[in-house]
């Protein structure tokens, strides 16, 4: 089983990888001092299932928060998706905001303006909506 | 004892006179970290919160106070003279951060630090560059470094500065203050948060 799941702390979100299933979770706040340290073996390993796998790829970004640090991670990974949906690989994005925080909304309008192969979408969170 | 002029209270009374005439909502000199940021985050929150500001006005103070204290812990001159933290892991370093509201009624962020003269030009050109950018400007220069140079980490250095600009809608200042028969500056950071009407 290829689940890799890492619960929340007060300053990094929490990963939850069910890599069988092709479904990628990223959630909460993000602001890690050493974001290398905490982001580089996590996404190590989604890089390997990434180059070993063909199957549709689903990745949930549900974030409150984060640096900067942290969004050039994600930009790595979405540009890392973008190249296999290039290849053909279905690989769709959910970019999941709060109605009233424009700013990850903004942000997530960026990262969808600058991708040019996988399904970026926007969406809003409803309250008592777990999407997972 | 050794005498020091700050442990009296008469000191302590007018230290807090100084701070309170700059309507400071919190301020801390020293060591910064992650643990820090938490724990200021908590009492912001709750603080602002009580002073009537918005769910959106909390979160961009703190996503500024959050890029500017890492900014300090990776930049400034002042360390742990040893060289690491007792725990082994890197030194801490020094700041000076105040949380407060302008006569206007605008809450800002100051942070300084000291920088060796070395740094200060590259720095004082990378804001030069942010200024008069509006938000969507900053937006765009944002994706173009995160998206142009994702696989370079250096020339996204100045991403953290791009983001606290554009949380604070542009309105920014700084300056240096040459600290003398030194080889080093005084940094001083501000980034202005107008209330939405």
């Amino acid at each position: 089983m290829s689940v890799l799941l890492i619960p929340a702390t007060q300053r990094t979100p929490e990963l939850a990888f069910d890599l069988d299933a092709g479904h990628l979770r990223i959630a909460g706040e993000s602001f890690p001092e050493d974001v290398n340290a905490f982001f580089d073996g996590p996404m190590g390993r989604v890089n390997e299932w990434l180059d070993d796998s063909q199957g549709p790829v689903l990745l949930d970004f549900q974030m409150i928060y984060l640096n900067s640090s942290s969004a050039k991670v994600f930009v790595k990974l979405l540009v890392r998706l973008d190249a296999q949906a290039a290849l053909g690989r279905d690989c769709r994005v959910r970019w999941w905001h709060d109605a009233e925080d424009f700013n990850i909304r903004e942000l997530g309008e960026e990262f969808r303006d600058r991708v040019d192969h996988l399904r970026f979408e926007l969406c809003e969170v409803v309250a008592g909506d777990t999407h997972s | 004892m050794a005498p020091n002029a700050l442990v009296n209270a008469a000191e302590a009374f007018r230290i807090r006179n100084v701070m309170l005439s700059g309507e400071i909502i919190a301020s801390y000199l020293g060591p910064v970290s992650d643990e820090l940021l938490v724990g200021l985050r908590a009492v912001l929150k709750t603080r602002m919160s009580a002073q009537g500001a918005d769910g959106q006005m909390v979160r961009s103070v703190f996503a500024v106070l959050v890029e500017q204290v890492q900014n300090v812990m990776r930049y400034s001159s002042e360390a742990c003279p040893d060289g690491l933290a007792a725990d082994g892991g890197p030194a801490l370093r020094d700041g000076l951060i105040r949380v407060g509201r302008t006569a206007q009624g605008s809450i800002y962020v100051s942070c300084s630090n000291l920088l060796d003269n070395a740094q200060v030009s590259a720095l004082r050109d990378t804001l030069e560059r942010l200024r008069g950018l509006d938000r969507r400007a900053l937006t765009t220069l944002m994706g173009d470094i995160l998206f142009d140079d994702h696989d370079n980490s250096e020339r996204g250095a100045g991403v953290g500065w791009i983001t606290i600009v554009r949380e604070a809608n542009g309105l920014f200042d700084f300056d240096f203050y040459p600290v003398e028969t030194s080889e080093h500056s005084y940094f001083n950071f501000t980034a202005f948060f107008e209330p939405r009407p």
